[in-house]
């Protein structure tokens, strides 16, 4: 029935709300199934223990070798028989509002979060640095990315060999010396395509530094009044600042 | 809140009981501080939560140190704490049917025994575990001082132990207050029955969830190997 269908109007009640009421009673739950439940629980309790002791006599009486995981799982599967027995009819989910169940499965939902983030976490450590320590270490500082092995080894004979094992040493310059044996190039050559790739355009081949900021012509080169550089000539390009690293 | 008439004697307190003006009706309000109340069981399932995840997590990390941790554990106290627990919880239950049903001398007999159970756990658990290990430097964390330590990780075994246990015989011990308190009103205003019993209601909320988290802690405390 429509709620505005009422044949008088209650003005406590404008929207006659009362009529849609839950008037459903409370469940009582009876005095058998309540006894049933207990002693299904002090049952369950008695298996669970009797699991335990069944389970420590073979292992230790009849030598048995039982997986790590067995104890926990039984001891679990029947805590969660007994657990749920005492939400659903102690507690009386089963017969309650859908609400309250929802709310309990929240807070499982939110339990195997827990879990489940924390146990990936825990059982990653250590491994996490094992393919990422050679490349990254502790410290969290740039100077300390480093490359942990990689031989170049360049035959003169067009075949530029790499055994990614015995180079040491910060990565940019791994990545630096793999360049240059790979494409063949110069030093000199490398050092113009370096400048070039950092859009340093002010002859010194230095980059900006914590004390010095240099204009540089790249995403935004209308904005620089010097305008690219030209001069490709220039001695300042073939020899950028020794102490600069390549790649920085 | 409680709007009971503590000069009349003419009508138990159930009846008398009147439910707060910003109610439509006494059902309503039940259901909203029932509501209320699981959503308060749900932040004391997330801190237990928080608890059994260490505790599967040290467990993982240092299984030798759990087993040895556990042999201490004597299995028939924690079981006799099971049973009374599980009997505490059916009497709860029962209490609530007595009330629903009127039945104001069983609702006070189901009562009282769920409060006996309940410091009856927490005895066994002061007197018969918790006094006898802490005497023998059984203890948590770095406060642990018993020179035969099974395991070098034993101590991290019986924080968890300390902490979860704890947290559980207080909630224990705040169950078995608020029953206490329902008992009193039972007694004195008959303050419970068909039509009004939400505070009875959820106190044995509070003491089903407290049973729960003992059955879970039971097995994973004192049934590894």
């Amino acid at each position: 029935m429509q709620p505005h269908q009422s044949a008088a109007f209650d003005p406590n009640d404008p929207h006659g709300f009362a009529e849609l009421g839950e008037h459903h009673g409370h469940h009582i739950t009876s005095a058998r199934t309540l006894v049933t439940i207990i002693l299904v629980l002090v049952g369950l309790t008695a298996l669970t223990v009797g699991a335990s002791e069944v389970e420590t006599y073979l292992t230790t009486e009849m030598g048995w070798l039982l997986p790590d995981w067995l104890n926990a799982a039984i001891a679990m599967s029947i805590a969660v028989v007994k657990g749920a027995l005492v939400l659903m009819f102690f507690m009386a989910l089963k017969y309650e509002n859908p609400l309250y169940t929802i709310i309990f499965l929240f807070c499982m939902f939110a339990f195997a979060l827990f879990l489940g983030l924390t146990g990936m976490e825990v059982d990653n450590r250590g491994h996490l640095y094992d393919w990422k320590k050679g490349v990254i270490t502790e410290g969290g500082l740039g100077g300390s990315v480093m490359y942990p092995g990689a031989t170049i080894h360049d035959d003169h004979a067009g075949t530029v060999t790499f055994a990614p094992d015995s180079f040491s040493g910060p990565l940019t310059e791994y990545l630096k010396a793999k360049y240059i044996a790979e494409t063949g190039i110069s030093e000199e050559e490398y050092h113009r395509r370096w400048a070039e790739a950092n859009h340093v355009h002010d002859h010194t081949g230095v980059l900006s530094t914590a004390d010095r900021s240099l204009a540089r012509t790249g995403l935004s080169g209308a904005l620089d009044t010097a305008g690219p550089d030209t001069d490709h000539g220039d001695a300042g390009h073939a020899e950028p600042a020794p102490d600069q690293p390549a790649g920085h | 809140m409680t709007t009971i008439d503590t000069h009349s004697k003419r009508q138990p307190g159930w009846k008398r009981y009147a439910f707060a003006n910003h109610f439509r009706n006494a059902e309503d309000e039940f259901d909203a501080c029932k509501l209320g109340f699981w959503l308060f069981l749900a932040t004391e399932i997330l801190l237990f939560a928080g608890l059994f995840c260490a505790y599967a997590m040290y467990r993982v990390k240092f299984p030798e140190a759990f087993a040895a941790g556990s042999h201490h554990l004597d299995i028939r106290w924690g079981g006799l704490n099971t049973l009374v627990l599980l009997v505490s919880s059916f009497t709860v239950a029962m209490s609530i049917r007595c009330a629903q049903l009127d039945n104001q001398k069983w609702l006070r007999i189901n009562l009282v025994i769920t409060i006996l159970c309940a410091f009856m756990f927490f005895f066994i658990k002061l007197t018969f575990e918790y006094i006898p290990k802490w005497s023998h430097g059984i203890r948590p964390g770095v406060l642990y001082s018993n020179p035969f330590a099974g395991h070098p990780q034993e101590p991290v075994w019986w924080s968890v132990y300390y902490g979860a246990t704890g947290i559980h015989a207080l909630h224990v011990l705040i169950g078995a207050s608020l029953l206490l308190w329902c008992l009193y009103r039972s007694l004195r205003y008959k303050a419970y029955g068909p039509t009004h019993y939400t505070m009875l209601e959820n106190s044995g909320l509070y003491w089903h969830l407290v049973d729960v988290i003992w059955i879970f802690l039971f097995p994973l405390l004192y049934l590894i190997h």
